[in-house]
């Protein structure tokens, strides 16, 4: 066990040698960026599955089969770099294909909502709680952004709010989010529920 | 926006939540997407506000749902306890057995007791004979509405098997059978009429041996304030 803490030379060399716990890490931690980064995107959930499986296989095999990386400390933008590239070739095949471009992307809940693993029962009671400690304004704000999946400009427009307020708002709030899971589970646990959401990671890092 | 991104940077203009925001230009959100991916720090910042994201809309999912859900009913519910309803009900349960406890006490038990006190009291009593079949005009008597009873004397011409009486005015009629009369050729039939509102009453009281029955004999009652 070792505290994570950035990539570097020996993490790559492990991860090519095959060393289980390394391999855990890696496939924990990217795929909580890769979910990020393709709910960034609006990629429908069955397609983020396959382009996830897809980029952790390349990188693995680049690095067993082919020329590996040549800068260990920046390996975390090699497998975006990765992803990017089965991303786009997922989206030229559905392209030529024809079919995403008739009809769009499927995506049941935009952004969110998709990742069930974020969504626990306490942390439902804890995000309830700093919502209803907020002004009525900022959570009708909150709920158009998250809820209803509003545009800026329909949201700026009703509630009569600059862009820049929106942000500085999920900043408050999310700070307080997490205060109140710091107070709950001390700091370290709670920075590694957030960080990873996962068990592996957090044998990992704690 | 020009950035050189590095941690210090992503803080300072709060990338993170720009990026979970949606805020980021496409060249933005490439760049600091390359940047997210080795950073430990800005991986938790952006893991904690997607987090929050995923459960402020769970939040708000469970809120609409419970506004638009009404409460599923079970078959046994009516036996749930409501202290409310039961209280209001029991109160005006209550208060109707008040009021008729009431009104028998105020109304109806005086009035019985006068009734029976005028049976227990002796008095002179008027016999008015009923007329058999002439072909004349029946008889007419004349009492006080405050008279309890009357007695009609009638003749009868031979026995009958049954014997039954009409007393009918403009609106009150009572009709009914008589026990059997076993007595001699003129007999004595008592009626109360304590209740008759004063009017015009034609008494008649009929025999009867078959089928048929026949009248014995008829009166006018002309009952006075």
């Amino acid at each position: 066990m070792f505290e994570f803490q950035s990539f570097d030379a020996e993490y790559v060399r492990r991860l090519t040698d095959g060393d289980p716990s390394t391999e855990a890490h890696f496939v924990a931690y990217f795929e909580k960026f890769l979910s990020i980064k393709l709910r960034a995107r609006r990629i429908p959930p069955p397609a983020a599955d396959d382009v996830r499986q897809e980029t952790l296989f390349r990188v693995l095999k680049t690095l067993r089969q082919g020329s590996g990386v040549s800068q260990p400390e920046r390996f975390g933008a090699f497998v975006n770099t990765v992803c990017n590239n089965v991303l786009f070739e997922f989206e030229h095949r559905h392209f030529r294909d024809g079919t995403p471009d008739s009809e769009p992307p499927d995506i049941a809940d935009g952004r969110i909502g998709i990742d069930t693993m974020l969504i626990m029962e306490e942390r439902k009671r804890l995000v309830g709680k700093v919502l209803d400690e907020l002004p009525q304004k900022d959570r009708e704000i909150l709920r158009l952004v998250f809820f209803e999946d509003a545009g800026r400009k329909q949201i700026s427009s009703e509630m009569n709010i600059d862009p820049e307020y929106l942000r500085v708002l999920l900043h408050r709030a999310k700070a307080k989010f997490q205060a109140a899971y710091v107070r709950r589970h001390g700091l370290w646990k709670a920075q590694a529920m957030f960080f990873l959401c996962n068990e592996t990671l957090m044998r990992f890092t704690i | 926006m020009g950035w050189t991104m590095d941690h210090e940077t992503a803080t300072r203009l709060q990338t993170c939540e720009r990026y979970v925001l949606g805020q980021l230009s496409r060249d933005e959100r490439n760049e600091f997407e390359d940047h997210l991916a080795d950073c430990v720090h800005c991986m938790a910042d952006v893991s904690a506000a997607d987090a929050f994201a995923a459960n402020v809309n769970a939040v708000f999912l469970d809120r609409s749902l419970a506004r638009e859900l009404p409460t599923k009913r079970r078959w046994f519910d009516f036996m749930r306890f409501r202290p409310a309803p039961a209280l209001a009900l029991s109160g005006v349960l209550n208060l109707a057995l008040l009021l008729s406890v009431g009104y028998a006490v105020m109304r109806v038990i005086p009035a019985l007791q006068t009734r029976l006190a005028t049976h227990e009291i002796p008095a002179f009593a008027a016999v008015y004979r009923l007329s058999g079949n002439t072909r004349g005009p029946a008889p007419v008597f004349t009492v006080k509405s405050s008279t309890a009873y009357a007695i009609f004397r009638f003749d009868r011409p031979y026995p009958y098997q049954s014997y039954s009486y009409v007393l009918a005015g403009r609106r009150t009629q009572r009709a009914g059978d008589l026990p059997p009369y076993s007595g001699g050729e003129t007999g004595n039939l008592i009626l109360p009429i304590a209740d008759l509102e004063p009017g015009e009453y034609r008494v008649r009281l009929d025999g009867s041996n078959g089928a048929k029955a026949e009248q014995i004999g008829t009166c006018i009652l002309r009952v006075e304030p």
